[in-house]
């Protein structure tokens, strides 16, 4: 016999009203391997939403410590992270420990491009929560060929983009881009091949945006790992909050696109 | 062509060899678009930059929206 039934034993379950929602695989959600790619204000609402779906393995990789601007769109940070210059992937990293006991969080203060490539196998599943076009085709060229999901977060002020891109057969991230994309991305690098300081341009940004973008990206991620692909999102999700608008948007498959001959 | 931003339209004189590329950067620059990316799509389909308007079955009088491609979400 199992253990005995207890009244009330329903409510003690932490996850108890997503196991209602019968096509969640939980069990896989656990186990599965997430890479978070960028810690700052999508990143922080991915990392919390993650976590409160029942996700317990999870990297997060970021650059950066916190400023104050960060914390009018991230939940984890606090002045007194801006004073120590806390590290963000540390800071998420601890965050989401407060939300739950029986996690696997590993925070790597890295630029994703210095990590080695090995990295985007090692995980099940990629969130892109970037800032810049240069990160964000770095992370599409490698997740892509290491045949993992990638799923990319975009904003610019009251405008998101959730762009799902699914080896073998989807479009990828770079299959979505042009000739602005490139100029955008050329411009981050001098001659020498290091980062410019000029050109880091501050994007217009706020929590309600953000936090819509976050929940789609997180939403299909419990898609891909229990197995809905029939709805996952195909494969490009547009949002305008000051407009009130939200679409399906497709990105079609570049035939000449580098990423999907590169080797894995 | 409309400005998904605006809501403005301007008719543009266009042929198949056009690059999607050349269209975004005439509109773009046409409404004095700050630096950053664009794509161009038609209905519910974003086209490939590096396609020509005949290959991206562009027709005459079919209505193009530049929309802004966010960047952000880090900073």
């Amino acid at each position: 016999m199992g253990e005995p039934l207890r009244a009330g034993a329903v409510d003690q379950d932490v996850l108890d009203r997503s196991r209602r929602i019968g096509w969640l695989d939980l069990d896989a959600v656990s186990r599965a391997r997430v890479l978070m790619v960028g810690a700052g204000a999508i990143g922080n609402e991915v990392a919390k939403d993650l976590v409160l779906s029942g996700f317990k393995r999870i990297t997060i990789v970021d650059m950066d410590h916190v400023v104050g601007s960060n914390l009018s769109r991230c939940l984890f940070f606090s002045n007194q992270d801006v004073k120590e210059k806390a590290k963000k992937a540390e800071v998420v990293a601890k965050g989401l420990r407060n939300l739950a006991d029986d996690l696997e969080i590993v925070a790597i203060t890295s630029r994703i491009e210095d990590l080695p490539d090995s990295i985007f196998s090692e995980h099940d599943i990629v969130l892109g929560c970037l800032d810049n076009v240069a990160a964000r085709i770095h992370v599409g060229s490698h997740a892509y060929p290491a045949g993992r999901v990638l799923i990319d977060g975009a904003m610019d002020g009251f405008v998101g983009k959730v762009m799902v891109a699914r080896p073998p057969d989807g479009a990828c991230l770079q299959c979505g881009m042009n000739r602005t994309h490139s100029k955008i991305a050329s411009l981050r690098f001098s001659c020498t091949g290091k980062d410019m300081v000029f050109h880091e341009p501050r994007v217009p940004a706020e929590i309600t945006t953000t936090s819509v973008v976050a929940a789609v990206m997180v939403r299909e991620a419990l898609k891909v790992v229990s197995g809905k692909h029939e709805n996952l999102l195909s494969n490009c999700f547009y949002y305008d909050g000051l407009r009130n608008v939200s679409e399906e948007m497709e990105v079609p498959r570049d035939p000449s696109c580098v990423v999907h001959t590169r080797p894995p | 062509m409309k400005n998904a931003e605006t809501g403005a339209t301007v008719e543009m004189e266009l042929e198949n060899e056009n690059t999607v590329d050349e269209v975004i950067e005439s509109a773009a620059t046409f409404w004095n678009k700050d630096m950053g990316a664009y794509v161009l799509r038609k209905g519910k389909k974003v086209l490939r930059g590096g396609s020509n308007l005949g290959e991206s079955g562009i027709r005459a009088d079919d209505v193009l929206e530049l929309i802004p491609d966010p960047e952000g979400g880090s900073l």
